[in-house]
C-alpha cells in the first residue's frame, strides 16, 4: 500500500534538516510545485522555531563575548558576490536544481534520453555528494497513456511528478505530487495520463519486474 | 572494476519505516513515568516584536534591532546546534554564519509570509548543513512563477486555498499528548535516531516509532485530506 503519511515524515525531516541531499532535492522540488506541501513545510518549520524559542533560559548556550563583533566585522568586510539566481523558464518542467545534476550543459531539449522500451525513456542524474551510495536519481518520461510493466520495489522509491501525471490502482497523481513507496509487497503498473508523464525518481534498490524477460532487460539497463 | 560500497546506508531512515505491529505493541505498553515529563512551557515569544525588529534590519540596516535579535536567538540557536551534535567551536561558527546571512537577506524578509523566528530557524538549519557538509542544502525555490503557475492552474483544490492551515497544524502540535510531543521534539529538535530516543527514555523502540507515527498522523489530520488519492483507494 502507498502510505501517504511517509510524505509528511519526509517534510518533517526536511524541516529539521535531517535529509540527505538526494531526498532534500525531491522534497524541495515537491514543495516548490505544491502549495499545500509548502504550507505543511512552513508549519513544521514554525514548529522548529517554536522549539527554539521555548528553550528554557538555563538551557540556552551563551555565545562567546566577541561573537557579535565577529559577525559585524564579517558584515562590514566586502562580501563575495552572491551566485546568480537562475529563474526557471516559463515553459520548463524540470526545476533548475535538477537540471544541474544532468551531465554536461544540456538544456531540457538536448537531454539524451535512454529508451528503455517503446514510450518509456529515462536519464540518470548525478547523485549529489553526501548521499548514500545506493541512491539513484533519474528522470523518467512516459508517452501519453503508456503503461509501464508491473513491478515491485526491492527498496524505497520516492517519485515526484514534474509534468503530466500517472495513475495506478491506488489512485491518480499529478504534477507536484510526491509518492513514497516503501513496501516490498506492493506491486503496481502505473499508466501515464493523457499528457504523458515526466517524473523524478529516487530509488535505493532496483525495481523488480514481474516478467523475467523484462526484468533481464531492465537489469542490463539498470532500471 | 567493481566498486564495493562499505559505508552503511542511511536510507531508509528509521523514522520512515512502516511497522504495523508497533501500533499493537504501543497499545500494550503502559506509559512510563519519564513519558509524561513536562516540557517547560515558556512564555510565548514576542512574535510581533521580533517581526518588527527583523523588518527594521531589512528596511534600514538597524544595528540595534540586529543586536537585540542576536542576543535573543544566538544562545538559543547555539543550544540547538550543540544538541544536534555540533562541537562548541563549530556551533559558534554556524551561529556567526547564520547571523551574517540574516543581515544579508533581511531585506527579503516579509512579515506577512513568516514569523521572524521561523525565518531565522530555516536560515540556521540551512547554514548548519552547509557548514557541516560543505555542500549547500537544497533550498526551496520560493519565487518561481512558472512552478506557481503550474501548481495553481493544476490544483483547484480548496485544500490549498485554506490559509489557516499553518494555524491548524500549530494547534494540532500543541494538542498532542505529552508523550508524543516529547518524542517528536527529540526526533525533530535534537536529531536523535529512534534508537537513541528509545535508550534515553527507556521506551521500547517499537513504541517510540508508533508514537511518532501517531503524532504525525494527528498532525496530518490538521490538513484537508488528499481527496483524490484516498477516495480512490
Amino acid at each position: 500500500m502507498i502510505d501517504h503519511s511517509l510524505v509528511e515524515m519526509m517534510l518533517m525531516h526536511y524541516a529539521a534538516g535531517h535529509l540527505r541531499p538526494t531526498e532534500a532535492l525531491l522534497v524541495a522540488c515537491h514543495v516548490a510545485l505544491n502549495p499545500l506541501a509548502r504550507r505543511k513545510l512552513e508549519a513544521f518549520e514554525a514548529m522548529g522555531a517554536k522549539m527554539i524559542c521555548e528553550c528554557p533560559e538555563e538551557d540556552a548556550a551563551p555565545v562567546s563575548k566577541d561573537c557579535f563583533e565577529k559577525v559585524m566585522a564579517r558584515i562590514e568586510s566586502p562580501a563575495p558576490p552572491a551566485p546568480a539566481h537562475t529563474p526557471m523558464q516559463q515553459d520548463a518542467a524540470i526545476p533548475p536544481a535538477v537540471m544541474k545534476l544532468l551531465c554536461g550543459n544540456c538544456t531540457e531539449r538536448s537531454i539524451r534520453w535512454q529508451k528503455l522500451q517503446s514510450g518509456v525513456e529515462a536519464v540518470s542524474l548525478h547523485v549529489p555528494a553526501g548521499s548514500p551510495c545506493r541512491h539513484r536519481l533519474r528522470l523518467l518520461r512516459l508517452s501519453p497513456h503508456q503503461q509501464t510493466p508491473a513491478h515491485s520495489h526491492a527498496g524505497r522509491e520516492v517519485t515526484l511528478v514534474l509534468q503530466g501525471g500517472f495513475s495506478d490502482h491506488t489512485g491518480s497523481y499529478r504534477a507536484g505530487d510526491l509518492i513514497v513507496i516503501d513496501d516490498k509487497t506492493f506491486v503496481h503498473a502505473p499508466r501515464a495520463g493523457a499528457d504523458g508523464c515526466l517524473c523524478l525518481m529516487l530509488t535505493d534498490a532496483p525495481l523488480l519486474f514481474r516478467r523475467v524477460r523484462i526484468w533481464f532487460f531492465g537489469f542490463f539497463k539498470r532500471v | 572494476m567493481i566498486a564495493v560500497c562499505t559505508k552503511p546506508c542511511a536510507w531508509p531512515p528509521e523514522s520512515l519505516a512502516f511497522r504495523p505491529l508497533a501500533r499493537l505493541k504501543q497499545l500494550m505498553v503502559p506509559a512510563t513515568p519519564q513519558d509524561t515529563a513536562h516540557i517547560p512551557a515558556a512564555a510565548p515569544p514576542q512574535t510581533q516584536t521580533h517581526n518588527a525588529l527583523l523588518a527594521a534590519v531589512g528596511a534600514r540596516q538597524d544595528r540595534d534591532a540586529f543586536r537585540t535579535l542576536f542576543e535573543y536567538y544566538a544562545p538559543r540557536l547555539k543550544s540547538y546546534l550543540l544538541k544536534n551534535g555540533a562541537a562548541e567551536a563549530l556551533a559558534e561558527e554556524i551561529v556567526q554564519n547564520t547571523f551574517v546571512t540574516i543581515w544579508e537577506k533581511a531585506a527579503q524578509y516579509d512579515p506577512q509570509k513568516a514569523a521572524a523566528s521561523t525565518w531565522i530557524f530555516t536560515i540556521a538549519r540551512n547554514r548548519r548543513i552547509d557548514t557541516l557538509r560543505r555542500e549547500k542544502y537544497v533550498e526551496v525555490d520560493s519565487d518561481n512563477p512558472a512552478l506557481e503557475h503550474a501548481a495553481t492552474t493544476d490544483a483547484p483544490d480548496d485544500a490549498y486555498a485554506d490559509t489557516a492551515t499553518i494555524e491548524k497544524l500549530r494547534a494540532a502540535i500543541s494538542a498532542l499528548p505529552e508523550e508524543q510531543a516529547k518524542l517528536l521534539r527529540m526526533a525533530f529538535f535534537e536529531d536523535k535516531t529512534h534508537q537513541a530516543i528509545a535508550d534515553e527514555t527507556r521506551i521500547p523502540l517499537g513504541t517510540v516509532k508508533s508514537r511518532l507515527r501517531l503524532a504525525l498522523e494527528k498532525l496530518r489530520g490538521g490538513f484537508t485530506p488528499r481527496k483524490k488519492t484516498e477516495e480512490s483507494q
